[in-house]
C-alpha cells in the first residue's frame, strides 16, 4: 500500500522582490512519487534539483501549486483536521543541519519530548523516562538529558534529532541529507541504527540525498530528480545498475573511489553487486 | 615545504587544556598530504596554527612550524600577513559564509590584492587598476570560469556553492603560492561539485608544483587525492604514511575503524571481495543501542 504519495505536484517560487525583476522559478514540475509501506525510497539529485522542496511538500510544510499530497490515499489538505493531525504525527523528518533544527535554549529532554507534548501529554516523570529510552535507542545516554544543544557534537546532535523524530512512533521518516555530513564512523553508526529501525519496526523511509552509495545501500527503490523532474526511477524491469540518464551518470561518476589504487570504483561495484 | 614539529595547542577558556599534543608531520612540495580525523580532533586548529590564525582562546604552547625553510613561529604579525597569500594560502569549508554578501566578487579580489602588495588604499571596485583586474581575470580563468567578468560583477548569493568554492581557489591563486591549505573544501558541496573541485585542486597542484595540506574527514577524498596521510585522533597523530600503505595495512585501531566504515559504504571490506552491502558488523557503541521494537498496538493502528 502507498503510505505517502505525491501525485503530479508542481511547485514554483517567486524570485526577486521590491527592487529586482520578478521572475518565477519552477522548482518541481509534474512529479509523482509514492512511498510504499515498510519500504525505503531514495530520492537522488544534485543541489538545486528540487529534492528538498519535494521533501518539504511531502511533509506538508508547503502546499504544492498543482497536484496533491496523499497520506493513506487521502489528500492531506482537504481531508479534515483529524487526518492532517494523524499525518503530522506519523510522518517525521530529520534535516541535514541539526544545529539549526533545535532550539538552542531547550535541554535535550525538551527537544526530544516536543512532539510528545503535541500528541500525547505525559507526566513529567513518564516524559523523562520515555526520552531517556529514546536517547539510549540512538546511542546517547540518560546523562545527556539535561544538556543543551551546544554541549553536543554534530554527530550527537544529529542522533538527538533522530530520537526526536522517533518519539511519536512515526510510520514514515524523511531524511533530508541527514547523514551525509557526519564523520565517517558516526555516519556508519547512524546508518546501522536506521537499518535496524527499518528491520525491527517496519518504518518507511525516504532518503533525500546526493550520495548514490548511501541510496544503493539503504533503499528498495530509487528516483533520480533533475531540474524539477523525475528523470529515471527503478522498476522491476529496471534496477539501479541499468540507469542511463545523463543526470544519473554524472552522479555515479562523481562518487569518490573506495581505494587509492583505482580499485573499488563505485560504478563497477554497483554492476557487480547487483548481478551477483 | 611545510614542517610541523611537536606542535602543542592549548584552549584557554576555563581550565586550560591541551587540544593538540605533540603533532609532527611534513607536507612535501608538489604532493597532497591529507590530515584526517573526526570533528573535534584538532585538525582544523592545527591548520589554523600553521598560518598564525589561531582564535584568541587558543594558544600555541610548544613546537615549531617551518614553511619553505622559514620558521613561522618567530615571524612578526606583518611578516605573517605577507606569508598568507604570498607563500601560502588557505581555503575553507563553507563558501557561503566566507564571502561578504554585500560585496561583489570584484571587491573580494581587490581586498585580497590590497592585502598582499597590490595597490593598497585604492579600495573601490570602480577604480580597480587594469593590472589587478587582469590578475583577477587570469586567476578566475584558471579555475575554469569561461567569462571571468560576469563572475567579478556577481554577488556571492548569485553563485552556487561550487562556484564560490572555485572563486575561493582563484583568490588563493592570486600569488604564486607554494603551499595550499584546504580545510574541508568540499564537505558542503554535492558530489558532482565535489568531484570538480577536487579535480581542480589536483590540476592546480600539478601545474604550480605546490604542496597541499588537505584537511578532511572523508576517506573517499583521501583515496581520491592523497599521496601521504596523517591520521589524528583526540589531538594526537596516531598514524602517518603513504596512502597505499595506510589502505593496505593500517596499524592503529582508529585508522582501521575509519577504513572499515568507509569501505562499508561501498559494500567492501578489507579483503577485495564485495561482502554485500549492508552486512557491516555493528559499531560496538551502537550494538547496545538497538531501538526497542515498536509496540504491537502502535504498529497495527
Amino acid at each position: 500500500m502507498n503510505l505517502l504519495e505525491a501525485r503530479q505536484v508542481a511547485k514554483r517560487y517567486r524570485r526577486g522582490g521590491l527592487f529586482g525583476k520578478r521572475s518565477e522559478v519552477r522548482v518541481l514540475e509534474d512529479v509523482s512519487i509514492a512511498l510504499e509501506e515498510g519500504k525505503s525510497l531514495g530520492l537522488v539529485g544534485r543541489s538545486g534539483s528540487g529534492k528538498s522542496t519535494l521533501g518539504r511538500l511531502l511533509l506538508g510544510l508547503e502546499r504544492p501549486d498543482e497536484g496533491q499530497i496523499l497520506y493513506k490515499g487521502k489528500d492531506i489538505f482537504t481531508s479534515g483536521k483529524e487526518h492532517f493531525r494523524r499525518f503530522r504525527r506519523d510522518v517525521q523528518v530529520v534535516f541535514q543541519n541539526s544545529l539549526g533544527a533545535v532550539n538552542p535554549r531547550f535541554r535535550a529532554v525538551d527537544i526530544v519530548a516536543e512532539p510528545l507534548d503535541n500528541f500525547e501529554p505525559l507526566s513529567a516523570a513518564e516524559r523523562r523516562c520515555r526520552v531517556a529510552a529514546l536517547l539510549e535507542g540512538v546511542g546517547l545516554s540518560e546523562a545527556d538529558l539535561d544538556k543543551f544543544p551546544s554541549q553536543f557534537s554534530g554527530g550527537e546532535l544529529q542522533r538527538l534529532c533522530i530520537a526526536r523524530a522517533l518519539a511519536p512512533r512515526p510510520r514514515v521518516i524523511i531524511l533530508d541529507e541527514a547523514v551525509s555530513n557526519l564523520d565517517m564512523l558516526i555516519q556508519v553508526q547512524v546508518l546501522n541504527l536506521l537499518r535496524r529501525l527499518r528491520d525491527n519496526s517496519g518504518t518507511t523511509f525516504l532518503f533525500v540525498s546526493h550520495d548514490l552509495r548511501l541510496v544503493a545501500d539503504m533503499c528498495d527503490s530509487v528516483a533520480i530528480l533533475a531540474d524539477g523532474h523525475i528523470v529515471e526511477r527503478t522498476s522491476p524491469e529496471k534496477p539501479l545498475r541499468d540507469f542511463s540518464h545523463p543526470a544519473f551518470l554524472e552522479l555515479l561518476d562523481a562518487v569518490l573511489p573506495a581505494r587509492p589504487d583505482g580499485s573499488g570504483v563505485f560504478r563497477n561495484i554497483l554492476s557487480q553487486e547487483r548481478t551477483a | 615545504m611545510l614542517a610541523v614539529e611537536s606542535l602543542e595547542l592549548e584552549i584557554l577558556r576555563g581550565r586550560p587544556r591541551k587540544v593538540v599534543r605533540n603533532v609532527s608531520f611534513s607536507v612535501p612540495r608538489g604532493r597532497v598530504t591529507c590530515l584526517v580525523g573526526e570533528s573535534g580532533c584538532g585538525k582544523s586548529l592545527t591548520c589554523l596554527a600553521i598560518l598564525g590564525l589561531l582564535p584568541e582562546a587558543v594558544r600555541r604552547t610548544g613546537g615549531t612550524i617551518t614553511i619553505d625553510g622559514e620558521r613561522v613561529n618567530d615571524l612578526s604579525p606583518e611578516h605573517l600577513q605577507a606569508l598568507r597569500g604570498g607563500k601560502a594560502a588557505m581555503i575553507l569549508q563553507n563558501p557561503m559564509s566566507c564571502f561578504d554578501p554585500i560585496c561583489t566578487v570584484k571587491s573580494h579580489f581587490l581586498e585580497s590584492l590590497a592585502a598582499h602588495g597590490g595597490n593598497p588604499g585604492r579600495l573601490s571596485p570602480e577604480v580597480m587598476p587594469e593590472s589587478d583586474l587582469a590578475r583577477a581575470r587570469r586567476s578566475l580563468a584558471e579555475v575554469g570560469f569561461d567569462s571571468p567578468d560576469d563572475i567579478l560583477d556577481a554577488y556571492p548569493f548569485q553563485l552556487s556553492g561550487g562556484m564560490l568554492q572555485r572563486v575561493m581557489v582563484a583568490l588563493a591563486l592570486l600569488s604564486e603560492i607554494r603551499l595550499l591549505l584546504a580545510d574541508e573544501p568540499t564537505t558542503d558541496l554535492d558530489v558532482v561539485s565535489q568531484a570538480r573541485i577536487l579535480t581542480l585542486l589536483d590540476e592546480t597542484r600539478r601545474r604550480h608544483g605546490m604542496g597541499v595540506l588537505l584537511v578532511t574527514h572523508d576517506i573517499g577524498v583521501v583515496a581520491r587525492m592523497a599521496d601521504f596521510v596523517v591520521v589524528m585522533h583526540k589531538g594526537e597523530v596516531v598514524e602517518q604514511g603513504e596512502v597505499a600503505t595506510l589502505f593496505a595495512a593500517p596499524r592503529h585501531a582508529y585508522t582501521r575503524a575509519l577504513l572499515q566504515a568507509h569501505l562499508s559504504l561501498y559494500g567492501l571490506s578489507f579483503g577485495d571481495e564485495a561482502v554485500g552491502v549492508g552486512t557491516v558488523s555493528p559499531e560496538p557503541c551502537l550494538a547496545a543501542a538497538t531501538p526497542g521494537p515498536v509496540p504491537e498496538e502502535v504498529r497495527l493502528r
